[in-house]
Order: structure tokens, then sequence, then C-alpha cells
């Protein structure tokens, strides 16, 4: 008598099962739950054909060649396949947690709105504002009052009327006085039904205070002209501040379409987040970025020292009265104060013009172009394993420079004032090595690439480039 | 009739396979261990597997002595 497993009938009983309960149940989160849920389907329908194999095997029943058939294991991979993407879709992704993670009210729901009564709290001996707000905007400004006062409207997504009525009536934006704080809450926590809340909170504190807030999924979050500290908790917003006077700590926004922040006088530190943008402008403390940021980082007017930590690159200034562009593929600065430090081991461009101090660069892929314009110059060691180098020098610069390329051409502006050295393999490669006056060690290296020496003629960078293509000029080589 | 250990081994093959498959996605889930870092485990259970099986002893050939 063939026998037959109970895993098959098992797993159709499951599966009727789910599906039964999500006509009968459409709000209960089964999608979510299948997403999370599902390898243990796998686990039980193992150990469930264990059993039974061991079962056989005890009653001394002839066993299965195979302990799952071919057929079991299709349905396996089909499995492993729909629940990796219901997982992947529900929660690595947020448009596919809007697709799938919709219920009936954001299909079909309408959008209420309601205004909220202004609430006006004295502040008494308090110093600073904690905003808590899950899901909507939050916007905080310092004035010249006495009292901190909430307001703004509030959007309610139900599919009727009094679902909205009672999603308004159970999360009440509330402000009180609680030891040195004030604390604003929308309460949106709070909600026991599908309706969806959006709050989009607005709060006037007195100018010298200290900030917190925190969200969760909020649009944007907003502060301004305080004197005060601000700090920043959300899963997932866009932040901007203009005009703080202390530090600005954003250590748990942990995904970002935009971080921008100007006029600051305190410390800047963003960490540990994913995100787009960051745009910096006019900061007096030290910035920290760490972090991984696929977008533009636009960074102006530092005056203290910039440290970026990314999964692919390591950035070290010291001070940035100029700006600092930088994305995936390429970072250019101009006027920087160094010590300046980068590495980066991705592919990416890196110019630099008009810098002062030492500069320490390491590239696994990119040219590599650099302007210091002034003088005197200061030690610079710069190298990538797969690209070209190109080193304009002041004039009138004195430096020792040790410049070579494994593969490709050397061009020397300098002429017999540097000794060139050209190889005469195949792959061309060489060196232009030579002091000029007393001055630091300046090493430039490529593995692969063309390495160019040129004498900095005062014209913009870009302009340099294109006389420079046209009217190349090939220095006397002295043939090794 | 009585069932020798290489062929129990090889009926309990996939559904052990079955199993560590369950945990390893179950450790992505809920351990943060992604599964790209995991899934050699599979093959390594599955040629410990084969291992006890080739080590069993054969019920196939006779026992003791010879013709």
């Amino acid at each position: 008598m063939k026998r037959r497993s109970l895993a098959g009938p098992l797993l159709l009983i499951l599966i009727g099962t789910w599906f039964l309960v999500s006509t009968l149940r459409p709000d209960l989160p089964l999608l979510d739950l299948a997403a999370r849920f599902w390898p243990f389907v796998l686990i039980g329908w193992g150990a469930l054909r264990l059993l039974e194999i061991l079962v056989w095997a005890v009653r001394g029943q002839p066993l299965p060649r195979a302990g799952l058939a071919g057929g079991e294991w299709t349905l396996v991979v089909f499995l492993c396949l729909i629940g990796s993407g219901l997982y992947w879709a529900n929660f690595d992704r947020p448009w596919g947690r809007l697709m799938i993670g919709a219920n009936r009210v954001e299909i079909f729901g309408r959008s209420f709105d309601y205004t909220i009564p202004e609430k006006k709290v004295a502040v008494g001996k308090a110093t600073r504002v904690l905003v808590e707000n899950l899901h909507g905007t939050v916007r905080v400004t310092g004035a010249d009052t006495q009292e901190v006062t909430a307001g703004g409207r509030k959007s309610i997504r139900a599919l009727q009327d009094s679902d909205a009525g009672e999603a308004d009536r159970q999360t009440p934006v509330e402000a009180a006085v609680n030891g040195d704080m004030v604390v604003v809450r929308t309460n949106q926590d709070r909600l026991t039904g599908q309706q969806r809340v959006s709050t989009d909170v607005e709060v006037t504190v007195p100018r010298g205070f200290s900030v917190e807030v925190r969200g969760r999924n909020n649009d944007s979050i907003e502060v301004s002209a305080v004197n005060g500290s601000v700090e920043i908790a959300a899963d997932e917003a866009s932040v901007r501040l203009d005009n703080i006077g202390g530090n600005v700590r954003l250590a748990d926004v942990r995904k970002s379409e935009l971080i921008r922040a100007a006029n600051v006088k305190g410390t800047v530190e963003i960490q540990g987040g994913r995100g787009r943008d960051i745009e910096l402008d006019t900061i007096g403390g030290e910035v920290t970025v760490d972090g991984s940021y696929s977008g533009d980082l636009e960074l102006k007017n530092l005056a203290k020292p910039l440290r970026i930590s990314g999964d692919n690159a390591e950035l070290r200034v010291e001070r940035t009265p100029g700006e600092i562009h930088m994305d995936l593929g390429k970072f250019s600065g101009t006027n920087l104060v160094g010590p300046i430090r980068l590495t980066s081991n991705r592919a990416r461009d890196v110019e630099i013009e008009k810098f002062s101090q030492s500069l320490e660069l390491s590239l696994d892929h990119g040219d590599i172009t650099l302007r210091p314009m002034e003088t005197p110059l200061a030690k610079i060691n710069a190298h990538t394993h797969n690209g070209q180098v190109e080193i304009t020098l002041p004039e009138k610069a004195a430096f020792d420079l040790r410049a070579a390329t494994s593969h490709g051409e050397v061009s020397n502006d300098y002429g017999d004032a540097l000794r060139t050295v050209s190889e005469e393999h195949r792959h061309g490669g060489g060196s232009i090595q030579g002091s000029i006056g007393q001055g630091p060690v300046i090493v430039v290296e490529t593995d692969r690439g063309s390495l160019t020496v040129r004498k900095d003629s005062g014209a913009p960078l870009a302009a340099h480039n294109e006389k420079s293509s046209e009217d190349h000029i090939r220095p006397e080589i002295e043939k090794h | 009739m009585r069932v020798n250990s290489g062929d129990l081994i090889r009926a309990a093959r996939g559904p052990l396979l079955l199993i560590v498959l369950g945990l390893l996605f179950v450790a992505e889930y809920w351990g943060q261990l992604p599964f790209y870092r995991t899934w050699p485990a599979l093959l390594i259970v599955y040629g410990l597997l084969l291992l006890l099986e080739h080590l069993a002893p054969d019920s196939h050939k006779p026992a003791g002595g010879s013709l």
C-alpha cells in the first residue's frame, strides 16, 4: 500500500483557512503576517515529514527513497519565491508597503480635514519643548514670546464622516508643562480604528528654547529661529533647520529624502541614517555625517572640522570656507583648509581647487584633478589605482615633486626644470620628478592613467582644462 | 521488516534540509542574519547527511561471514 503524507492535506487546509479568514476579516493584517511567518510553514512541513518517516521506521514499514518528492521541492521553491517577495514588498520597500499593505480605508476611504484648536501654555520655568507626532509634519518656530502655542490641521482618511469624527476625538492635540519641558502630543497612538490620521502641527516657542521632535513617518520636520539645541528622531522624515543657536543632533533619523541645515551656531551631528540629499550651509561647530546617503551632499561655509564616514568614502576637512559637492560619482571642493583626508573605494572623480595645508587622497577608481592655488604649498599625497591624474601648481611655488604613472602618458609643463622619464614599453608609464626651490614633498601617483603636471596660469579650472587639451604641450622626454 | 539507518538518513534528508531552509529565513527576518550570508549552511548540512548515509552500515549486504 502506498503511504501518503499528511503534509499535503494540512498545507491545503492552512492555505484555505488563510484565504477564508482574509475574506471574512479584511481588516486583519494577514499579508503582513504571511510575509513575516511563512518560513515557519517550511519548518513545520519539514518537521511533519521527518516525524512521519521516524514513525514508519519505528513500525518497520518501508521508507520512501526520497523524504521529499520532486513535486514537493517545486512547491517549496514557489513558496520561497512568493514568501520572500511578500516580505520584500511589505517590509523592505516603502512602495511595496503602500501597495500590498493597503487596507480598505486607503483604497476606498476619503480624506477629512480638521482644524486643530490652538493650545497656549505659559512656559513658566520650562526651557525646552518636546513635540511628538508620528505621522504628518512638524514645524517649530522661535518667537519673542513667553508662551508655547500649538495649532495646525489634521487630515483623517476614513470610510465615512462618523469614523473620521471618532478618530479626531481620539487624537486630540495636547500641550502641557512637565517639569522643565513643554510637551506637545498629537496622540495618534490612541487611535483604535482603521482610520489614518496625519497631523500637521505648528508650534511656536520662546526663542531661547531647545527643541526635541519625535516622529515616525513624517513628511517633513522643520525647526527655525531657536537659540537652544535641536534633536530629532524619526524613522523617516525630511528635515529642514534654519537659524539654530545650539547644537543639532539627528542621530535617529533613519531615512530621509533631504536634510538641510543653515545658519547653525553649534555642532551638527547626523548619524546612522540612510537617505538622499544633505545640504549644510554656514555651520559654526563641528559637522559629523555618518551613514549612507545616495544623493547630493552640498556643504558650504563650515567653520570647524568636517567628518564624513560613509559606506564607500571617508572624508576629513579641517575647515570649509568654500564649498564641497559630493555625490556617488564625484567629489569637488573649492577653497578648503586642510589637513584634508579623503579615501574612496568606489568609482569617484575628485577635483579640488584652492586648498591649503596638507592633502591626503586615496582612490580606488577615478580621476584626480588638483589645483592648490595657495602658496606656500603643503604636503600632498594623492593616489588612484585607476584614473588620470592632473596637478596644476602655482607658478612661483616651491615643491619637491614625485609624480608617477605605471600605465599611461606623462605630460609636463615645467620642461627641463623637472625630470621626465617615460617608459618605452607598449603600456607607456613614467614619472615626473624634481624640486623647484625648497618646498614640501608632493606625491601624485596612478597605476593606470595619464599623468599631467601643469603650471598655473590663474585661469578657472574648467577653462584651463579646455585650453590645455587644445594646446597640448609635449615636454622633452628623457629616454629611459 | 527491519529499516537500516542508511535508508532512514536518506529519507530524512529532504525534511531536514527543508527545516534548515526555514530556519535560515527565520534567521534573516528575526535575527538580522541575511540569507545571502547563511546559505552555505544548506550545503554543509547536505554534505553531513550524505556522509552519515555513506558511513551507515549497509543492510543490503548479507550480514556476517561469506558463503
